[in-house]
């Protein structure tokens, strides 16, 4: 097993009255691509920063290679960090802000020449080398401080939000070009982000941060499909919440009575249940599938109460006496479901989630 | 280890920029209190009693007061119109005006006085031009008649720009749905002045009232000039001779003082509440300037051009005078000549005293680049404890007038270092430089300030963490980013120094270290063509003072204004 490129320790950091950060620990393996995910204010550009050294934990330890860096200043941490609003320097052209760093560690002008032409023209900036950032557009700005960071070959590389600052078109462009300049190194890039669809779509495994304390670590697919609690699932897609009463536990398999009736589920790992327990019984709603289940499926009867098009998908609200659930199915011309209609729905167990109602027992 | 560093250098910085204004601003402040109130017996009250009981003294004080209050008035009368013509409503040729309303500032108005004189003295061309026209029977003395109405209208003339920037910029920061808001509730154009603009612009106006009123209450050169002994600024410049002997001087120095303070403080008190009014953030809608056209715009013409005529005269008639082979009793010079010009530069005590003068400006511009940049540095960037304080010590200098600077140096460098480079007596050059610095750190400070605070602090965050060293970013990012706010906060040091008058007249005694404005001052009273050649320098030092400006202003763009502000 290698040493993680960074070991975060039981760090917590105060502003104030405020706690930005509460005990978090977690690791990153090398070369791995790492999402730090939340809503703003929860304290994830906080830890990124105490990474980068510009800010201070008031308590725990961050470890580099296994190596302790408290006692490093910032400016020798070697984690280049892309700044959400770029932060390229406005006097320096394109080549002096992406030599920057190699300049600080006395590389020879020859050598800082060549690697600058090189990463400039593997971030697709050939021949803009003598621009002033002034005179680039929002998305070649950000491929430069891309490049500023990248082309001093370190073994981290921190991003702050890197893609708020564009439209909605290049963001899509950058989050591929992004994915593909991890692929093509093995540094570890620590990626901070409130887009879940950022996250989801391009982390190897993620933290989820609400109010300063990790609620969620894992694999996208496992923290999507299998939320360890409800921020968690509210906080990565649309969820369904019904309460339920845990009737029975057979191993990794879990019998739950739910107001559509008595449904087998799953739940994240690490969880323990006991029968009579109050629960919450997590849906995403493209799991909510129309018709009966071949096999053992959670079947329902269900009223459509409106049916709306959102062109690839077919939103629908379902409702059942007091109970109310939502379905995703893709849409078709000439769709069979309309608004008023009474009928049969199921739910697959393996994504019929059990997760518990206090936010406290997250099983971390 | 290198934590420990990082904290203890700015900290060191603190603390040696506090020693320094600490020996340079505070140790004579103190020195001169000590002297005014402190004698053989202790602690007495007689001398600053005398200054307001005594009706010598007291007339002085009157005489000073009014000085001050009439100046500060009439450049509200001038500046106010002045001001929100050029704020509210857009007009072909505003930019040569705006450009033109700063041109009073290049002259110190005791050079100007120069040039008045002899326009309007006993021989000069308003005695002449009523004798041809036949309506005097005689040459009439109008200044010595009136030598207070002169004194007013030199430094209203040379003082209106102050003021009229800081209203500039009062109205320009009234958020103008505030006044949509009252004109879309009933209130007429000039009702909506009244009741919304006027009140919420009133930090501005008092702040920049203020630096007039304190600017006219301190003013040496003119009344000197003008033959007006009983002000207390000329009284002061008198007892410098009897600097260690008699308490009275410092007495006379703690009262300008306190008056200054007073003003502030008040000026301060009063626009407290509306304070939080006028500084709604950034404003919200972009202000649409109306265009001027028709009569209002020939009398908006009319107005500008008089005002700027009459300000301008001084500068014309220094010009005139330094060209001029002879003018006595005529209403234009009755030869023109080049003469004086060469010979302002050609001569032993010019040549010196321009040397003199770069020298000690350039010192004091090193001087403030240095602290300036510090002291901003350490506000805006550390935020240390402390730093706030320090920060309201460097723009002190503003509230003490240089009078009160350059005498508490005569005093206290003199009684403890007596014969070394600190004592003016032997050597004032040192302390001329030190004083030119403190008296200009002011706007170093705000230039360096502004800066700081326009430039995002990720930019050297940015550099730190690709592995600069704080040394490293200072010189490779901040100072770079930096260059156009030092530089013309450089320039304005300069061009001030240059023209620096009360610390120049007071602090150097001695012809071989006369600075410029000394130089002029001793030159008119010269013999053989002595106002002429006093002129011709005031020339000089006005188009070197003026390149200044141009340069500065090319350099800061809109935010010049910002320089002449206070608070």
């Amino acid at each position: 097993m290698p040493e993680p490129a960074i070991r975060v320790e039981k760090v917590t950091k105060r502003f104030g009255d405020v706690t930005a950060l509460d005990n978090v620990s977690f690791s990153v393996d090398p070369g791995e691509l790492f999402f730090l995910l939340g809503p703003s204010g929860c304290g994830k550009t906080t830890m990124l920063r105490i990474l980068a050294g510009l800010e201070t934990p008031d308590s725990g330890t961050i470890t580099f290679d296994g190596e302790d860096v408290a006692t490093r200043s910032p400016y020798q941490r070697g984690a280049p960090m892309v700044f959400q609003n770029y932060a390229l320097w406005p006097h320096l052209n394109v080549r002096d802000n992406v030599g920057f760093g190699l300049v600080e560690r006395g590389i020879p002008r020859r050598e800082i020449h060549v690697r600058v032409d090189d990463i400039l023209g593997r971030v697709g900036l050939d021949g803009y080398s003598q621009r002033l950032p002034g005179q680039l557009s929002g998305g070649q700005q950000q491929r430069v401080v891309l490049a500023r960071a990248l082309v001093v070959n370190p073994s981290i590389v921190l991003l702050d939000e890197p893609l708020s600052n564009l439209d909605a078109k290049l963001r899509g462009d950058m989050r591929t070009e992004i994915g593909r300049l991890h692929e093509e190194t093995d540094i570890a890039f620590v990626y901070v982000t409130h887009d879940q669809v950022e996250a989801l779509s391009l982390a190897d495994r993620m933290v989820v941060i609400d109010k300063g304390r990790l609620t969620g670590v894992g694999n996208p697919s496992d923290l999507y499909h299998r939320p360890p609690n409800r921020f968690c699932a509210d906080f990565l897609g649309r969820a369904n919440l019904l309460p339920a009463t845990v009737s029975a536990v057979e191993g990794a398999s879990i019998r739950i009575e739910t107001p559509f009736g008595e449904w087998n589920a799953c739940s994240a790992p690490g969880l323990t249940w006991e029968a009579g327990e109050s629960v919450l019984c997590m849906i995403r709603p493209e799991s909510v599938t129309p018709g009966d289940a071949d096999g053992d499926g959670n079947g329902f009867n269900a009223r459509v109460e409106t049916v709306q098009l959102a062109g690839a998908t077919l939103e629908i609200a379902l409702s059942d006496g007091d109970t109310r659930c939502h379905a995703t199915v893709l849409s078709r011309y000439a769709a069979p479901i309309t608004a008023g209609q009474s009928c049969r729905w199921h739910v697959l167990p393996e994504n019929t989630v059990v997760i518990k109602q206090s936010e406290d027992e997250t099983g971390l | 280890m290198s934590r420990r560093s990082r904290s203890v250098v700015p900290y060191l910085i603190l603390w040696g920029i506090l020693a320094f204004l600490g020996v340079f601003l505070g140790w004579p402040l103190f020195y001169v209190f000590r002297g005014a109130c402190v004698d053989q017996s202790g602690f007495s009250l007689t001398y600053m009693q005398a200054l307001v009981t005594d009706p010598i003294q007291l007339q002085a004080l009157g005489n000073s007061l009014m000085i001050a209050v009439l100046v500060t008035l009439s450049c509200l009368i001038v500046s106010l119109p002045m001001a929100w013509f050029m704020a509210r409503r857009a007009f072909p040729g505003k930019a040569v005006f705006a450009g033109l309303l700063l041109v009073p500032l290049i002259l110190p108005p005791f050079v100007g006085a120069v040039g008045l004189k002899t326009l309007f003295a006993r021989a000069g061309s308003l005695s002449a031009l009523l004798m041809h026209l036949g309506l005097a029977d005689g040459p009439v003395d109008w200044l010595g008649r009136f030598p207070m109405l002169g004194v007013v209208i030199l430094e209203t003339m040379h003082l209106f720009p102050v003021l009229y920037l800081n209203l500039v910029a009062a109205f320009a920061n009234v958020d103008p749905s505030l006044e949509d808001a009252a004109a879309n509730l009933g209130a007429s154009p000039a009702r909506t002045f009244l009741r919304v603009t006027l009140p919420l612009s009133m930090p501005g106006i008092f702040a920049g009232a203020t630096l007039v009123f304190i600017w006219a209450f301190t003013e040496l050169g003119t009344p000197l000039v003008f033959g007006m002994r009983r002000v207390l600024p000329v009284m002061i410049y008198d007892s410098v001779s009897e600097v260690g002997t008699n308490p009275l001087g410092y007495a006379r120095v703690v009262l300008v003082l306190l008056i200054s303070a007073l003003g502030f403080w008040l000026s301060k008190r009063l626009t407290r509440r509306s304070q939080h009014v006028a500084t709604l953030g950034r404003l919200s809608v972009t202000r649409q300037e109306a265009a001027l056209g028709g009569f209002p715009l020939i009398w908006l013409y009319l107005f500008l051009g008089s005002v700027l005529l009459v300000a301008l005269l001084p500068h014309i008639s220094v010009i005139m005078i330094a060209l001029s082979r002879r003018w006595f009793l005529s209403v234009l010079p009755e030869g023109w000549t080049f003469e004086f010009f060469g010979r302002a530069l050609g001569s032993d005590l010019t040549q010196r005293a321009m040397l003199n003068s770069l020298l000690l400006a350039l010192t004091a511009c090193v001087i403030d680049v240095v602290v300036g940049f510090c002291i901003a540095w350490l506000c805006v960037r550390r935020k240390l404890v402390g730093s706030d304080w320090l920060d309201t010590v460097a723009m002190l200098p503003i509230a003490v007038p240089g009078l009160v600077i350059a005498f508490g140096y005569l005093g206290c460098f003199s009684a403890y270092f007596p014969g070394s480079f600190l004592d003016p007596r032997t050597n004032p050059m040192a302390l001329l430089a030190v004083s030119y610095a403190v008296r200009r750190l002011p706007y170093m400070v705000r230039a360096a300030h502004a800066g700081l605070q326009q430039t995002s602090v990720t930019y050297e965050e940015a550099a730190t963490n690709l592995g600069a060293s704080p040394l490293r970013v200072i010189r490779r990012i901040t100072l770079p980013l930096l260059t156009a706010n030092l530089l013309a906060g450089t320039v304005l040091c300069f061009a001030f120094s240059m023209l620096e008058v009360s610390d120049s007249l007071i602090l150097a005694q001695s012809d071989q270290f006369y600075p410029i404005t000394k130089a002029i001052y001793a030159l008119m009273e010269g013999l053989e063509n002595g106002v002429n050649v006093a002129a011709a320098l005031g020339t000089w030092a006005m188009a070197l003072l003026g390149a200044g400006m141009i340069w500065a202003a090319c350099l800061l763009g809109k935010r010049m204004g910002a320089m002449f502000r206070a608070g």
